[in-house]
This record gives C-alpha cells, structure tokens and sequence, in this order.
C-alpha cells in the first residue's frame, strides 16, 4: 500500500518545487560574481570623488544600487498583485508577499547605509529632506502590508486585500523616485537623471555593476522565497488531507 | 573629514550589508529545515497510520516466512524444531528444501531419488 503522503504529493510536485529551488544558485552565484566584481571595481578602479564627498563616496555604489533594488522588488509586487487580481491563473501565489518582504528588506538597509553616509558627508544621522523623508514613508507603508494581511483571517480575502494594498502601496515608488528631482532644495544629491551619469565612466561602470549583482541578488532571493512558500503551502494542503482522512 | 574617519564610515556600511545578507541567508535557510522537518514529521506520522508488514498478507520481497506450506525461498534453510535440517522431512512428510539442505547433504540423504531408488529398492529383475 502506497503511503498516503507518497500519493497526495507525486513526484510532480517535489520536482518542481526542486527545480525552483536548483534553478536559483545560478542567480546566486551571478549575483556573489558581480558584487565582488563591484566591490572590487570600487575600491581598486574608481577614482575618489572630486566633489567633497571624498572617500566616503564609495558607499554609494552599494547604498544606490540597494535603492534601485529595492524600488524594482516593489514593482515586481505590483505587477504579481495586478496579474493575480486581473487574471485567475497567474503569478506564484508566494511572488507577491516575497517581493514586499524583500523591497521592505532592501528598503532597512538603504536607511541605515543611508544614515552612515550621512552622517560622514552632511555631518548628521537624520535630516528630514523630501528623498529620506519619502523613502522612510514608501518603508512604512509597505511595512502595514503585513498588518493589513495579518488582520485578515480567511484566505482568499487575504490575498485579495493584500494585491490592492500592494497596488495602492506602489504610489510610494515614483513619489520616492522622483521626489529629489522635483524638489531639489534637498541635501540629497541627484547623480543619474534620463539625460546623463554625472560621474566618470569607470564610476558609472561601478554602479551598473553593483546595481546588476544587487537585482540578480533580488532574484535569485525571490526564486527562493516563491519555491519556499509552494513547498510549504503543498505541505499545508497535504496535511489537511491526512486529517480528514 | 580625514581619510582614517571616512575609511571607518565606509568599512561600518560595507559590514552593515554584509551582515544583513548573511542574517537573510540564515532565516531562509531556516525556513526550509523546518519544512524539511514538517515533511519529516508528516511523512513518520503518515507511514505509522500504515498496517505493519505481513498484517494484510502483503510480504517484502527479500522477507522469507516459514509458513508450512512447504514453500521456500532458494537456498533458504529453515530449522524445524530438531535443529537438523531436512532429515525428517521425508519421514514427517514434509516437503524437504530444495535448493538448501547443507545438512542433509552431509548426512548423504539428501542424493538425487534415482539413486535412493537403486540402493533401496532395486529394480525388477535384479534378486
């Protein structure tokens, strides 16, 4: 007689879950790849910043590509929340709630790199100008899309609720991303706009470096969360079946 | 700033990152042992709802039991209480080990019925 967990789960799904979970190392060594790579080009290839910022400059090869990172992780939230809500077959129930919990992830540490930067360039941990101000706002409301799913007891309209909140949330993004252009009286300094890099090129090099290995980091880290959270929810599902039975 | 400040700086965000990706590393990779061990534990709990071997008649494939139908598997030499092998299995009746019979062998019994036949009952015509 064939063991009741070895027929409610066929080697379908463990494959599949496994191919989640294999698939993800490439990402993960192109991402270990291209941060050494970006580290290094910082420290050895980019020229020290001109500007005043001085050494300490070479925090923001890391602190902006995180930013980006960040940003982009809350757009693939977006965009799974849409096609969940639009479509009855879409993205991996898991890819939503991954990709906030890692935007919020990216988003803690582009304020505590922020903050050290901070403190080393304007002499202050804090300062409320319209970029950290808007940043900090985009973190804490994406932060209430826990609570907001938490405070949800059934399921199905959990995640329903949770798709709009992370609809409505996203406003945040471009409000962030373009809070220092149109508002410039601020101390955060504007360095790549639609027209131009306003740093040599072996700095701009650097950072699309950093910025590459940063989102194959996001990637491979959603592939993990999204083949976790399957694996777990097949196991729920497993689970409830025994105990009925 | 002097450089020894700013090197500090950078060296304090560099290790902030650095930390934060191993901590992340260590809940995810704390997160799949504990559903490595929810399987573990659902799978255990699933094969003890199972009936043990041999309750539904059902027998592994290397699991031999006697069970006097006189059936056994080859080269198996099952003991029948005498601790011999095979010698009385003619005088009980028994149907004697065909592949085995170590002992019976040694005890010159266990030869083929052709020569048994012409030692014990020879044939017709030769008194």
């Amino acid at each position: 007689m064939t063991p009741t967990v070895a027929r409610l789960a066929p080697a379908g799904r463990p494959a599949s879950l496994l191919r989640g979970l294999v698939s993800a190392p490439f990402l993960y060594v192109a991402a270990a790849l291209l941060l050494s790579a970006g580290v290094l080009l910082a420290f050895l290839v980019a020229p020290l910043d001109a500007s005043g910022l001085g050494f300490t400059q070479k925090i923001f090869y890391f602190h902006a590509a995180i930013a980006e990172t960040a940003l982009i992780a809350f757009a693939v939230a977006l965009v799974a929340a849409v096609l969940r809500l639009v479509r009855s077959a879409g993205p991996p129930a898991g890819l939503e709630v991954a990709a906030v919990r890692l935007g919020l992830f990216f988003s803690g540490l582009v304020m505590v790199t922020g903050m050290i930067w901070g403190r080393a360039a304007w002499g202050v941990w804090w300062a409320w100008e319209p970029r950290l101000t808007t940043f900090l706002m985009a973190l804490l409301v994406y932060a209430a899309y826990f609570v907001v799913r938490g405070s949800i007891d059934d399921v199905q309209r959990r995640e329903t609720v949770g798709s709009v909140y992370a609809i409505i949330a996203f406003v945040t993004v471009p409000v962030t991303f373009f809070a220092t252009r149109y508002l410039p009286e601020g101390l955060h300094p504007v360095v790549m706009t639609a027209s131009e890099a306003r740093m040599e090129t072996s700095m701009a090099l650097t950072f699309a470096v950093c910025t590459l290995g940063m989102v194959a980091l996001l990637a491979a880290l959603l592939r993990s969360e999204v083949a976790l959270a399957a694996g777990a929810g097949a196991l729920d599902e497993v689970k409830d079946l025994l105990e009925e039975r | 700033m002097n450089l020894e400040e700013a090197v500090w700086y950078v060296a304090a965000a560099y290790a902030v990152v650095l930390v934060a990706l191993l901590l992340l590393f260590a809940v995810l990779a704390r997160r799949l042992v504990r559903l490595t061990q929810r399987v573990n534990a659902l799978r255990e709990t699933d094969q003890s709802d199972e009936p043990a071997p041999g309750r539904d008649g059902a027998r592994g494939a290397v699991e031999a039991v006697p069970d006097g139908d006189g059936v056994r598997a080859a080269g198996e030499v099952v003991p029948d209480g005498d601790g011999a092998t095979g010698p009385d299995a003619a005088a009980g009746g028994e149907t004697p080990d065909p592949g085995g019979g170590a002992a019976a062998a040694s005890a010159g019994r266990d030869a083929p019925a052709g020569d048994r036949q012409d030692r014990d009952h020879p044939p017709s015509g030769e008194t």
